[in-house]
């Protein structure tokens, strides 16, 4: 690299000797009239000195384009690596906040059977529709304790797949893992979500960590789209594609839709139509190079005023480049 | 019937009062500390069915009790009970002797149906030696 940086500094200089050079001496014996013969080698010495430095540079240009190919690539692999970066904190995160849950609740629970033993040891002791209401209560403390373990389970999953690992994925039962951690947020913002998936959707062999980032953003770009509409639906749903065998993916929502003119712009980076602090632009670009990465693509459809399509296909088997640590299917925490 | 005695071990103080008081409602012997380094001198003083036992605690924690308590032979048959449950620290376990492993927060039948079989377990191992010591010496009389 240092030599070729020294060559081509020489080269510069060797040039521009020749132009000044040949400039001066022909200056001279313009002045001193010689012959025509040094006039004309003079002339050849300067014509060559031009060539060269044409040829220096044409490569300095070459080098500049090159070297902002290079910018790109490296500004857009760092803007991966800070969006892989920050799930995998999402990850640390949800693990801590789940493991620390478990105490408090094996407390509950604990106490929460204290009280049914104590009904049980003395079932007169209570006014029968204390009693009633009583048993009912401990009944839903239950229910939502084991509710909360599943959600605990879920984040540890979640946690666990912020490494990147290439499994056989179940792609319906994936998707309600995911949807299970954002659903309540969604239809609490008063959200219908809809699932049609197929049966008997083949299995895909894919990077399991990348394609869950994917999900998750597009879900919630959808419950985004939708949050506020009266009567607001987001569909998710599976097929395959038989010719191509490929799966589909499709989050369909009636939310306002995108105008025309921003369509082509939407996979762009730093492109939102959000209201600043909703979203970084970076979601959507960052979906279609995962999403290209796994050998699949992006599409998007969409009216404005009735909504939009989000629809991603995915090989069954992942292009040759990607990591084959294929661990089986997705392994379930112990319980 | 003989009482299953159980060493219940876990840093949260609330958790082992509760549960020494709902297993020894269902009729279990229960000794409750509340550190891996207590867990040991209980396990020298006295003889346990089975052991439950918290993965993270503060001085030594579970793999090192269950590792203490592997060395020294004991017969305790061990239940995991974890927060901070995972697929490595189950598969760790496991291959470090533990008879079960569960995650909290862990309703009441589902610990004590874990440890019935663990009594169980424990106390076939317990006739099969028994069994073994009784051939070894008719064989030694022979001859």
């Amino acid at each position: 690299m240092i030599l070729s940086r020294f060559f081509l500094v020489a080269m510069i200089c060797l040039a521009a000797l020749l132009l000044i050079g040949g400039l001066a001496f022909n200056i001279h014996c313009c002045l001193a009239a010689e012959s025509r013969a040094v006039h004309l080698v003079l002339g050849g010495v300067q014509v060559l000195a031009l060539i060269i430095l044409s040829g220096i540079t044409l490569c300095i240009r070459r080098v500049i384009a090159v070297a902002g190919q290079k910018s790109h690539e490296i500004d857009r692999l760092n803007r991966q690596l800070a969006e892989t970066g920050r799930l995998a904190s999402i990850g640390e995160v949800s693990a801590g906040v789940a493991h620390e849950l478990s105490s408090p609740l094996s407390v509950i629970l604990t106490e929460k059977q204290i009280l049914v033993d104590l009904e049980k040891k003395h079932p007169t002791a209570m006014d029968p529709d204390f009693r009633l209401r009583f048993l009912d209560s401990m009944e839903q403390i239950g229910v939502q304790i084991r509710r909360c373990k599943e959600i605990m389970h879920n984040l540890l999953r979640f946690a666990r797949r912020t490494g990147s690992s290439v499994e056989a994925v179940a792609v319906n039962e994936f998707i309600k893992e995911i949807l299970r951690l954002v659903e309540r947020e969604a239809r609490s913002s008063g959200i219908e979500i809809e699932l049609d998936l197929q049966d008997n959707l083949p299995e895909v062999k894919t990077d399991v960590s990348r394609l869950q980032q994917v999900i998750f953003n597009l879900m919630n770009n959808a419950f985004d789209s939708t949050e506020g509409i009266p009567g607001g639906t987001v569909t998710i749903s599976t097929r395959k594609e038989e010719v191509d065998q490929k799966v589909v993916i499709a989050f369909i929502d009636n939310g306002l839709g995108i105008q025309p003119e921003y369509i082509e712009k939407v996979f762009e980076p730093f492109f939102t139509t959000k209201p600043a602090g909703k979203g970084t632009g970076l979601g959507l670009s960052i979906c279609r190079s995962t999403i290209e990465r796994l050998g699949g693509d992006i599409k998007v459809r969409s009216k404005p005023g009735e909504g939009s399509e989000f629809s991603v296909s995915l090989p069954l088997n992942p292009p040759k480049e990607l990591p084959d640590n294929v661990n089986g299917k997705i392994e379930e925490a112990p319980s | 019937m003989i009482e299953t005695k159980i060493l219940l071990v876990d840093d949260e103080t609330v958790f082992t009062d509760n549960m020494s008081k709902l297993l020894s409602s269902r009729g279990y012997r229960v000794t409750a500390v509340n550190s891996g380094d207590a867990a040991i001198c209980e396990l020298e003083r006295d003889e346990f069915s089975v052991v439950v036992l918290d993965f993270r605690m503060p001085g030594m924690d579970g793999l090192g009790v269950l590792s203490e308590i592997k060395r020294l032979g004991l017969p305790a048959q061990i239940v995991i009970l974890t927060g901070h449950g995972s697929i490595d620290s189950a598969r760790e376990a496991l291959e470090l002797g533990a008879f079960d492993y569960l995650t909290k927060p862990c309703e009441i039948d589902e610990l004590v149906a874990r440890v019935e079989s663990a009594r169980e377990a424990r106390d076939d191992a317990l006739e099969k030696d028994a069994v073994k010591g009784s051939v070894h010496s008719r064989d030694t009389s022979c001859e």
